[in-house]
């Protein structure tokens, strides 16, 4: 483990590449990075729901929420787009509460299975409601800040830098040891005394906001939104793959995954057009088979021989 | 009222391919405590083993039947051997994600071989046949699919029940490590499970290639539809999943039929059903267990 002023170094100057970062890139690549940031989210998201033992199949149905909720406000009440972007997360957060109270009282095996159902009704509920969402067309919003993309490119960059920040912080805390009794035993972490269905919604609220609060931005960045793509099944398979590629339960593992797929993701996007899904699948297979702790649990090993058996979370 | 049992009956015909569906994905999780998400992608390769067969060589579906059924088995036994063995004493989320992850390559493998993603019919001369029963006119072929769908579920609750092998297999369940040491074979029944799992959900896809379609996403669809059903009955019950795929039939049925616009709606009643099932009663209607990690 680092100590903690080398992260903080480490991360002020990483936040200070990206803020001058836009002045030395071209629209593609600005766009990119931007990408980057939403699954960066997206990943370390998921992985704070993983570490309390939940595993999430769904979670485009909060992507989707917020980025609905997000252009609604942007459009017809013509608020500003941060503030749009921030009612558009409160609403996922409002739905993630109640779909989190529900869903989180089954265990396992069901929560994965009813999150799963979950996002698929939501999608048919946008899909079946034309008169609301614009059914399976969608539909369209103004650009955001008159297509001003250097600010755009900072107000994700603040989003990302904050959501870290938030996940930087309760991995420190203790409420990760909470999640992590959970994880290993929710009946024992009870019997000790551990609110087990308090910190699951807590875990399940903070694995929810920000992805809603992305979509909320990727709605108003797109200018354009339907069922398909913001409920699209590819966002909650990458959300798994992110993260457990990069190494699960690590602070540091989902970043890095969030980068290396979504790159990987734009050149399988330039190269083989549809193929990306099947890459995509084989890479999961492989990871969970033969390196279970990910990019991260696989550099560790590589550099830490000497220490002779270290705690390994997964496998 | 005869509208009203007519809409019964189709529906309780169209929950005959929900039982097949999900008796597969019902018999592994209960012999080997694996949720198996790659299911439904068994299913979409059985509608095309008899798409191709009818389109290319003329064959009638009860024919592709046996064969859906050999190349199901074989398909099951390598998904085996190749991944599932390696996660058996993996965390759950390890095999979540492996056997999500096989659904996700099929799937895609899918849409490329067949380049596209339209819905492939198989047209059987009997497939527009129906039979006037009093007032209720009843299709043969979703007849037909309805009877061989209980009858191999029937065969496999007898299977189960009555023989040596179905006695290990269900002594597995109970306690794994019990049966190894009373002498049962738990890596040959494991193999012999996903196999049948697998052959299962063969018959399910050449079943709804003649009376619905089949298309590279079949999968995704029925997966979600089994997991309802598999649920409303309790998973790893035979009996149930029977129960919950008639269930579920009647529902779709009623929804299309008395909804507005119910066609569409009637795609989201699996995924109501299910989540009012999971919040009222986890473990189902037959489910023994009362918590399940």
């Amino acid at each position: 483990m680092n100590p903690p002023s080398r992260v903080i170094y480490l991360s002020i100057g990483a936040v200070a590449a990206l803020v001058i970062l836009p002045f030395l890139i071209d629209f593609y690549y600005l766009q990119l990075v931007i990408q980057i940031f939403i699954f960066v989210v997206i990943s370390s998201s998921w992985n704070v729901l993983a570490s309390a033992g939940q595993i999430s199949l769904g979670h485009a149905a909060f992507f989707g929420l917020g980025a609905y909720g997000a252009a609604f406000f942007y459009k017809y009440l013509a608020l500003g787009p941060v503030l749009s972007i921030f009612l558009g997360s409160v609403i996922s957060l409002i739905c993630a509460y109640f779909i989190g109270a529900v869903c989180l009282r089954i265990r396992g095996v069901y929560f994965a299975i009813a999150t799963l159902a979950v996002a698929e009704a939501v999608r048919v509920v946008a899909l079946m409601t034309p008169d609301l969402t614009g059914g399976a067309m969608g539909f369209g919003v103004d650009p955001l800040f008159e297509e001003n993309r250097i600010w755009a490119y900072y107000l994700a960059l603040a989003i990302m830098v904050l959501s870290l920040l938030v996940f930087y912080v309760v991995d420190r805390s203790s409420l990760q040891l909470a999640f992590l009794a959970i994880k290993e035993n929710e009946d024992a972490a009870d019997t000790l005394g551990v609110n087990v269905s308090k910190y699951k919604n807590s875990a399940f609220l903070l694995s929810t906001y920000f992805v809603g609060a992305m979509g909320g931005f990727y709605a108003l960045n797109t200018t354009y939104i339907d069922p398909h793509s913001v409920f699209s099944a590819h966002i909650s398979i990458l959300s798994q793959i992110m993260p457990i590629f990069g190494g699960l339960y690590t602070f540091s593992g989902p970043i890095i995954g969030g980068v290396v797929i979504t790159l990987l993701s734009e050149i399988f996007r330039v190269t083989t057009g549809k193929m990306g899904p099947l890459f995509f699948g084989l890479i999961l297979i492989v990871t969970i088979i033969y390196f279970p702790s990910g990019l991260v649990g696989f550099w560790k090993r590589l550099f830490s021989r000497k220490e002779k058996k270290e705690f390994s979370p997964v496998s | 009222m005869t509208e009203f049992l007519q809409v019964i009956i189709n529906g309780l015909l169209m929950g005959g391919v929900y039982v097949i569906a999900a008796v597969g994905l019902t018999l592994v999780f209960g012999v080997m405590r694996i949720i198996n998400f790659a299911h439904g992608e068994f299913i979409m390769i059985g509608g095309y083993v008899s798409y191709w067969l009818f389109t290319l060589l003329g064959a009638d579906p009860i024919l592709s039947l046996f064969l859906a059924i050999v190349i199901l088995w074989i398909f099951g036994v390598g998904f085996h051997l190749g991944l599932i063995k390696k996660v058996l004493n993996a965390p759950r989320l390890n095999q979540i994600v492996l056997t999500f992850s096989v659904s996700i390559v099929v799937q895609t493998a899918a849409l490329l071989l067949f380049w596209k993603a339209e819905y492939a019919n198989v047209n059987v001369w009997y497939g527009s046949i129906a039979v006037k029963l009093g007032p209720f006119s009843i299709g043969i072929a979703r007849f037909g699919g309805f009877a061989c769908a209980l009858l191999l579920t029937g065969l496999l609750y007898l299977w189960l029940k009555k023989t040596d092998t179905g006695r290990a297999l269900r002594a597995i369940a109970e306690n794994k490590e019990a049966a190894k040491l009373m002498g049962v074979n738990v890596e040959w029944l494991y193999l012999l499970t996903v196999g049948i799992s697998a052959s299962l959900a063969g018959v399910a896809g050449v079943v709804s290639s003649v009376i619905m379609y089949t298309i590279p996403t079949l999968g995704a669809l029925m997966i979600l539809k089994a997991f309802t059903v598999v649920i409303l009955g309790g998973l790893g019950s035979v009996e149930g999943a029977v129960a919950g795929g008639l269930v579920l039939g009647l529902a779709e049925s009623l929804v299309s039929h008395y909804v507005p616009n119910g066609i569409g709606w009637s795609e989201g009643v699996s995924f109501a059903v299910l989540v009012v099932i999971l919040i009222i009663k986890p473990t189902g209607f037959f489910g023994k267990e009362a918590t399940l990690h």
